[in-house]
This record gives C-alpha cells, sequence and structure tokens, in this order.
C-alpha cells in the first residue's frame, strides 16, 4: 500500500507540467483552477488515463496554491480563495516582506496539503466500503445531500442556488433516457441523443462567460511590478514556529472538512480558517496588518481542501468542491467512473492519484521556494494579451473536445447563459453539479420505486437513506443560521 | 440595474423557461406504472416554475416596500461567502459592470468565430477574432497586430504540432 504512494517516475513530467501550469493559471488574477482545467482538458483526450489523472491533479493543487502569488505582490487575489491570504500578506509585502510571505504561503500550503492527502488515503477507502454496501435508495439520499449541500453553500440566497441547481439537471434530462430507449428534449438534434456533452459545457461556464464578464470591466492593462527579496528559509522556519503548530493543524483540520462538503471550495476554506484562527488568537487586532498568521492559516487550509474535496469524489462519485467536479467531467470522458466501484474497477489508477497529489506538493515546495520572481513576471499578462488567448483557446478546445461546430456554439450559447446568469446573482456551481449528478439522481431514483413497486416509503425505510434525508433538510438550515450569526 | 428589476426580469424568464420545458416534457411517453421518462421532467418543471414564481414575488414585494431600489452594494457579497466561490473573479478597479455593451460584442464576435471556424479555417478566423476582443480590451494599435499573430501561432503550435489535432484549414486548404 505504502509503496502505492511513490510516483512512477515516468509520470513526473506530466505532474510537474500540471503543477507549473496550475500554479502560473492560478497566479493571473481572474484565472482560477476551475477555468485551467475546463480549459485543458479536451487537452488530455490524447493522454492515457494514467497521465490525465497526474495532470489534472497538478493543476488542481498548483492552481490553488498559485493563486496566493498575485494576492501577495499584486494585492489581487490570484483566485477568489487567495482573498484573505491578501489581507496580511499584502500587509507584509508592503512592509518589505514579500519574500518571506510568499515563503510562508509556500510552507503552509504544503503542509495543509499534506493534511489533506493523508486524511484522504486514510478515509476514501474506507468510505467507498461502506458506499460499495449503498442501494438505490441510498444513493439517491446521497445525491440529494450533495445538491442541497452545494445549493446552500454557493450563494448566500438559498432560493437562487436551488434555481441553478434545478437548471442544471434540467440539462440533464436531455438525450435518450437511461432506463427506456425514448430520446428527450432532442429537437431531432443527433447531437444531442447521447445527452449534453459536458466539456463544451464546462469551457462556457467557466472560460467563455469569464470573458464576457470581462469585457464589460475597466482594468487596469498592467500592475505595477513588485520588488522581492530572497526568501531565507530560515526567516520561515523563525515564523512557522511563531505561528505554532496549533495553528496550522486547526487550519488544516478546517479545510479538509470543508473540501469533503459538495460545493464547498478553497474560499470558504480560507474564509473560516481565517476567522477561526484571529478569534482564538491572543491579539486579533493584529490580523489584517501583515502578520504570519494570517497568511498561515488561509493557505493551509484551501490546500488541505484539495484533499478533502477528493475524498467524496472517489468514495461516492461526488466531487467536493468545483474544481473536483471538472476533474469528474475529465475522469468520465476517460471512461473512469468515479465513486466506490473505483477502488475495485480501476485500483490500478488510485495508486498513481494519491502518489501525484503527495509529489504535487513536493513539486509546489520546490518551485514555490526556487521560482517565485520568475512566475510573479509571468502572471503579469495584459488583459489585451490574455482574453483574446483565453476565448480563441476556449472555442478551438470545444472544437477539439467534440470534432464538431455544434459543439462550439454550445460553448457560445452556455457562456452566455452563464454570463447572464452571474450578471442576475446566479451561481453557476450548482448548475454544474446538477449536470453531473442529474443521471446518478434520477435513476436511483426509479430504479428504487421500480424495486418497491411504486411504494414510496422505500426511501425512508433504510435508516442510512433517512439519515441522510434529515442531513439533508439539518445541513442547509445549519448553514445559512451560522452564517447569519457570523453575519 | 437594480435588485428588484433583476428579480422580476430573471424569474420572469425562468417562469417561461419552467412553462417551456415542462410544455416538451408532457410530450414525453410516461412509460406505464412506476415514474417513466417524463416524471423527472415534469417534477423539475414544477420545481423551477414554484422558484422562480417566489424570486418574482419577493421583487414585486420589495418594489412596493420601498420604490428606490437598495443600493448594488447592498447585494455585494461577503469574503468567503461569494456568490460564485471558485469562479468568482477577483476584484478590479471597477466592480460593477462599466461598459454594458461590451460583453454583447465579445458575444456576437465569439458566435462570428464559430460561423467563419470552419469556411475559413482555423488561422484566419482566430486571428480575425483575436484582433476583435483585443479591441475591446485595449485601443494599443499595435497590440491588434502583435496579438493575434502571437496567439495564433501560439494555439497552432499547441494543438496541431504538440497535440496533433486536425484544424480546419479553411482557405489554405
Amino acid at each position: 500500500m505504502l509503496s502505492d504512494l511513490i510516483l512512477d517516475p515516468a509520470l513526473l513530467p506530466y505532474l510537474a507540467g500540471g503543477v507549473l501550469l496550475g500554479i502560473i493559471v492560478g497566479a493571473i488574477p481572474g484565472l482560477t483552477a476551475t477555468l485551467a482545467i475546463a480549459l485543458l482538458l479536451p487537452l488530455t483526450f490524447g493522454l492515457t488515463p494514467e497521465r490525465a489523472i497526474v495532470v489534472m491533479t497538478g493543476i488542481f493543487t498548483g492552481g490553488i496554491y498559485g493563486g496566493s502569488i498575485a494576492a501577495i505582490t499584486l494585492r489581487i487575489p490570484g483566485t477568489p480563495a487567495s482573498a484573505m491570504t491578501m489581507l496580511d500578506g499584502h500587509a507584509m509585502a508592503m512592509q518589505g516582506r514579500a519574500g518571506r510571505a510568499l515563503g510562508l504561503a509556500t510552507v503552509s500550503s504544503c503542509i495543509g496539503g499534506v493534511f489533506g492527502g493523508v486524511v484522504l488515503v486514510l478515509f476514501a477507502p474506507q468510505l467507498a466500503r461502506v458506499a460499495l454496501r449503498f442501494q438505490s435508495p441510498e444513493m439517491f439520499a446521497l445525491v440529494v445531500l450533495a445538491l442541497a449541500a452545494v445549493a446552500t453553500v454557493s450563494t448566500e440566497s438559498l432560493i437562487r442556488g436551488l434555481v441553478a441547481t434545478v437548471l442544471g439537471l434540467m440539462l440533464a434530462t436531455v438525450g435518450i433516457d437511461r432506463l427506456m430507449p425514448v430520446p428527450r428534449f432532442t429537437f431531432g438534434s443527433v447531437n444531442l441523443l447521447v445527452g449534453v456533452p459536458l466539456i463544451p459545457v464546462v469551457i462556457g461556464l467557466f472560460a467563455v462567460a469569464e470573458l464576457f464578464h470581462q469585457a464589460g470591466r475597466r482594468g487596469r492593462d498592467r500592475q505595477p511590478a513588485p520588488d522581492l527579496t530572497r526568501v531565507r528559509i530560515s526567516d520561515i522556519w523563525t515564523d512557522m514556529r511563531a505561528v505554532g503548530f496549533g495553528t496550522v493543524l486547526k487550519s488544516s483540520t478546517i479545510g479538509t472538512l470543508v473540501g469533503t462538503l459538495p460545493g464547498a471550495g478553497a474560499s470558504m476554506a480560507a474564509f473560516l480558517s481565517y476567522s477561526e484562527a484571529k478569534r482564538s488568537s491572543a491579539h486579533p487586532e493584529r490580523f489584517g496588518t501583515g502578520i504570519p498568521e494570517g497568511v498561515v492559516a488561509p493557505e493551509a487550509a484551501n490546500n488541505a481542501m484539495t484533499g478533502g474535496a477528493f475524498i467524496p469524489l472517489l468514495a461516492f462519485g461526488i466531487p467536493g468542491d468545483p474544481v473536483t467536479a471538472v476533474i469528474l467531467g475529465g475522469l468520465l470522458v476517460h471512461g473512469i467512473t468515479p465513486g466506490p466501484q473505483l477502488f475495485g474497477e480501476s485500483a490500478d489508477l488510485i495508486g498513481p492519484l494519491f502518489a501525484a497529489y503527495f509529489a504535487s506538493y513536493l513539486l509546489i515546495l520546490v518551485f514555490g521556494l526556487a521560482l517565485i520572481p520568475v512566475f510573479v513576471r509571468i502572471t503579469n499578462i495584459p488583459r489585451p494579451v490574455l482574453f483574446p488567448l483565453i476565448g480563441s483557446l476556449a472555442i478551438v478546445a470545444a472544437f477539439t473536445s467534440e470534432g464538431t461546430t455544434f459543439a462550439m456554439y454550445l460553448t457560445v450559447a452556455v457562456g452566455t447563459g452563464a454570463y447572464l446568469m452571474r450578471r442576475f446573482g446566479y451561481p453557476l456551481i450548482p448548475l454544474l453539479l446538477g449536470l453531473i449528478l442529474g443521471p446518478m439522481l434520477e435513476s436511483n431514483f426509479r430504479r428504487s420505486l421500480i424495486l418497491s413497486e411504486g411504494d414510496p416509503l422505500i426511501f425512508v425505510r433504510s435508516p442510512v437513506a433517512l439519515a441522510l434525508f434529515v442531513a439533508a433538510v439539518a445541513l442547509p438550515l445549519w448553514i445559512l443560521r451560522a452564517e447569519r450569526r457570523a453575519a | 440595474m437594480s435588485r428588484l428589476n433583476d428579480d422580476v426580469l430573471s424569474g420572469g424568464v425562468l417562469l417561461l423557461v419552467a412553462v417551456g420545458y415542462g410544455i416538451v416534457a408532457l410530450g414525453i411517453p410516461a412509460g406505464d406504472g412506476e415514474p417513466g421518462p417524463s416524471f423527472m421532467p415534469l417534477l423539475l418543471s414544477v420545481a423551477l416554475a414554484g422558484l422562480s414564481a417566489v424570486i418574482v414575488v419577493a421583487g414585486l414585494r420589495r418594489s412596493a416596500a420601498a420604490p428606490v431600489a437598495a443600493p448594488a452594494a447592498a447585494a455585494a457579497p461577503a469574503p468567503g461567502t461569494s456568490a460564485e466561490p471558485d469562479t468568482a473573479i477577483a476584484p478590479d478597479d471597477g466592480t460593477e459592470t462599466d461598459l454594458p455593451k461590451r460583453p454583447w460584442l465579445a458575444a456576437l464576435a465569439t458566435v462570428v468565430f464559430v460561423a467563419l471556424f470552419q469556411p475559413l479555417g482555423f488561422a484566419v478566423s482566430t486571428a480575425v477574432y483575436c484582433a476583435a476582443v483585443t479591441r475591446l480590451f485595449s485601443t494599443d494599435r499595435r497590440m491588434l497586430v502583435t496579438v493575434p499573430v502571437a496567439v495564433t501561432g501560439a494555439l497552432f503550435v499547441f494543438f496541431r504540432l504538440v497535440l496533433g489535432v486536425r484544424l480546419p484549414p479553411g482557405l489554405f486548404g
């Protein structure tokens, strides 16, 4: 088992490429790991599943880490997740300690990431063993819980979250019915018989909508370059010791737990962990003035989140955050169905995934400490260069994914719809989760009722299903109450 | 645009979507006995209709209570609970939409790009599209030439030479 955690050296170039791409894209203000994977998914088609998994893992961990670079040096969070890191990280940079802040972010990201990975390796196989015993009613209840959680956490308005979920579920009903040979919502189009293709939707949601959104904003073409001082390991060590192992452990735990919750991603992990570090601190008033805790807490948490987010993905086939939702799409394209069967059917892929995960943090540590000035320079791309690149890459990638003009039009249509949804305050992540989990929801629902010959009580007869349904109602209420109290 | 109009407008559009989707769903064979292929779509149609009605009613009620709509700042999400945790964009200098027509120009350019992609081929259509998008973000004349050439070249190297994807040759075919 432990030998599975050592990465096959032949996979190392793929992982390093993924991590570097992730860091660069994550560090460019406005581009997220979700967008990076969405755009790069079609490019993994030519790879073996094993290599594709390794590349995607690298982009994920690198992308989450990369966000901290622009947050600290440019005072623009590279990703929303690093908005909390910006507070103290940029304050440190203003005091001439940019290098130290970046070093701290790198080290705490790695500790958090490895912590999340350990939890992943220990718990995912156990949970999968439990999930294998799930029948249709339990699986249905689990998907309901996941959709309820994502609708709640992705926006302040539960109603708007639910609308987005339903829209995603509606998209999922397009195509030939899974239990009976009846076409639904295909309007005679051959392209829609197998359903709405996932990759064009993902690219539309995250890349094309982003382009339209950015076109409507004014922005500075170029950011002022930060001054970088050389990082000394001993300084980072001093700062880490001052912060204390307790804070690192607590932040990593919060991050991992948030990761396991479907839909809740790196931003929430960083936000909760920063708030908790501040609340429990002996000197909360110094948060925001450039103290190491303010960098360590959110960075440890949002990187621990990556490990946590893989847990429900591998154990149940339910992604734990937006990036793993897109990764799930990528796995499906490669013919891999994440879920409890994965540990049996495709067990040979689990080892490389775990190995790539841990190795990616080792690479982040090396790249982060050695190449920071290079990343800072590369990531400062002017908007008039960046957005033509994103737009044309999105459309060509959509073409590559299906080889049809239809896929390109679908991408633009989804992008326009997604742009409007954002503009009117509707979240996009529940829509993606609805589209991905829709078939699982519907087929388990109908299979249950076929088993029970139409008796709806089958859903409450199983104690596990009942508990999951109760959680699906209680969890949103609990989150909403906690948010109201925090506000 | 005020939140009030947003609610009534978006809720109204969603209601239409729910009705249209529901009408198509009614035409799907129900299957016999157990919930068939039309069951879930009908359920979703009703759910969306209900949710969008709530949004419309909330919007109308707010307009009755406060004729002057709340400032947009009130709707700005708190950090960590932003409307779009991992897709939202980093705050720029202007947080509201400054240039309301630009997104539609970008959308139009993208549709034209897709329409011309096969007939004109990858190189020409991509370069023209890049020039159009660059124009939306910059008035610098040099960029109108350098960006399309650089981006088209980079994509060609990446897709054609590295990945071996067949791109439509169009005019060069």
